[in-house]
């Protein structure tokens, strides 16, 4: 439940007061909050998502350690992605 | 039984258990406080490869297995509601309460939905103005942020039938609690990295002090355990007892700045209970005075609920670290992943279901032959 999953940024889109950016998780584009960040990601940064918030900026190795860690908790890449589709607009 | 061959990274692995058998001369108690860490040790043997002094004891860190039965029975009595539509994580379905769990209401007609998010309850709640829309918060400070958001925006947003049940808890006043127990046995904790990222490490140095007890904190990969195990071990043979940062990513002190201001903005320090350990006073958040109109507990009027834990169950016990799941006499019998009794065998980070699902066919005390140095 603690744990978050790692996603690119795609750019930003419109609602929820400007704070949703489109971010691409495993090949596919969530819309996730970035409320909960010091300032909007810029495209093509690497962010942990948690519960369909943007909670901390990383990078590749990061992301990767993010994603080994969802892994080890039985959870398969896929259904990582299938399992956060991030919040509605 | 696990090798380790089966690490990312088996030369690193073997290294660091080399170093922890060599400084190794005591006999150490020490308590993994994150649920995720207990998978993880479980999972890979790790206890199993360390020394024979050093036993771990798995922490009451997994969020689904210390909300209180009572909570769960609150969650029960509003989901039954014909009103009302309630959204929770998928974990907390099958958590059984007093007589039955959320998954029973669920298949009786009830309106239960699992959502990923508190937002997309908070949609549900838009798209259906006739109807009560409740998210069970619950959870330590890593879940804590987005919920504070979510209620922030059903304020901001004016969406008056959302709410919220919340039954948040906290790392730091746990750890006091389990170092004032009389059955304390702990003597080093490692903390969770990813659960620092919020709130910062303050209020660790002076557990550490106030204690004498080492908190390393780190990760929940194997190499991280075996490296935040190493750093415990060498403070508890030197005699010190400090906080440490052994996680792979930095932890900023201060934690996640913004969250902490919509933390302080929309909960506030309240007393709550733990399943199995009791009230720890100040170890968890309500709703703010400003925020109260989006609790759901006062809402619905479900305060007035209290309830027993169960008499067979001695989750309570795992969860201070007196017993092993397996001993517990339930264990693997009458009590399953399928069929819990416990929230404990229910989350894939409860201890029960990690013994369950890597543990069952060992034999409890054997160690593999030739692990460790
Ligand atoms: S094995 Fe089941 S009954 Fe026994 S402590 Fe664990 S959850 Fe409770």
């Amino acid at each position: 439940m603690c744990l978050g999953i790692p996603g690119r940024v795609v750019g930003m889109v419109p609602g929820f007061g400007d704070q949703l950016a489109l971010v691409e998780v495993e090949g596919a584009a969530r819309k996730v909050n970035i409320g909960l960040l010091d300032e909007a990601p810029a495209p093509g940064q690497w962010v942990l998502i948690h519960m369909g918030f943007a909670v901390e900026t990383t990078d590749a190795a990061g992301a990767e350690t993010a994603m080994s860690g969802l892994e080890m908790m039985g959870r398969p890449r896929d259904d990582a992605v299938l399992d956060h589709p991030g919040p509605g607009p | 039984m696990k090798y380790l061959d089966e690490f990312s990274n088996p030369d690193l692995a073997r290294h660091l258990l080399d170093q922890i058998h060599a400084a190794t001369t005591g006999n150490w108690a020490i308590m993994e406080v994150c649920g995720g860490q207990t998978h993880s040790i479980i999972r890979h043997g790790i206890d199993q490869l360390l020394p024979e002094g050093i036993e771990m004891i798995h922490g009451p860190g997994c969020p689904v297995c210390v909300t209180p039965l009572e909570v769960i029975d609150k969650a029960l009595a509003i989901a039954e509601r014909p009103d009302v539509i309630f959204c929770s994580f998928g974990d907390m379905l099958r958590v059984p309460g007093s007589s039955q769990d959320l998954f029973r209401i669920k298949s009786r007609g009830g309106d239960v939905r699992v959502v990923y998010s508190p937002l997309d309850a908070l949609t549900v709640a838009r798209e259906n103005p006739d109807k009560q829309v409740v998210f069970f918060g619950i959870g330590f400070e890593t879940t804590a942020p987005a919920n504070a958001m979510t209620v922030y925006q059903a304020k901001r947003l004016g969406v008056p039938n959302f709410s919220l049940l919340v039954s948040h808890v906290l790392v730091p006043p746990a750890i006091a609690a389990i170092m004032e127990s009389p059955s304390c046995r702990v003597q080093g904790f490692l903390a969770a990295g990813h659960v620092c990222s919020v709130m910062g490490t303050a209020g660790y140095p002076e557990l550490a002090d106030r204690y004498r007890v080492p908190i390393v904190v780190t990760g929940f990969e194997p190499l991280d355990i075996l490296e935040g195990i190493r750093r415990t071990v060498l403070q508890l043979e030197q005699g010190r007892h400090e906080l440490e940062n052994a996680y792979a990513r930095a932890v900023p002190a201060a934690g996640n700045p913004v969250a902490r201001r919509m933390l302080e903005d929309v909960f506030e320090v309240t007393d709550r209970a733990w399943r199995g350990i009791g009230m720890i006073p100040g170890s968890g958040w309500r709703l703010s005075d400003a925020y109260r109109e989006w609790d759901a507990e006062a809402r619905f009027d479900v305060g007035g609920i209290h309830t027993d834990e169960s008499a067979i169950c001695r989750s309570g016990e795992v969860l201070q670290g007196l017993l092993k799941p397996h001993e517990c006499a339930a264990f693997g019998k009458e009590c399953t992943p399928r069929n819990p009794l416990g929230a404990t065998m229910v989350s894939s980070e409860g201890a029960c279901a990690a013994y369950y699902l890597y543990r069952r066919l060992d034999t409890p005390a054997t160690r593999p032959v030739g692990a460790g140095a």
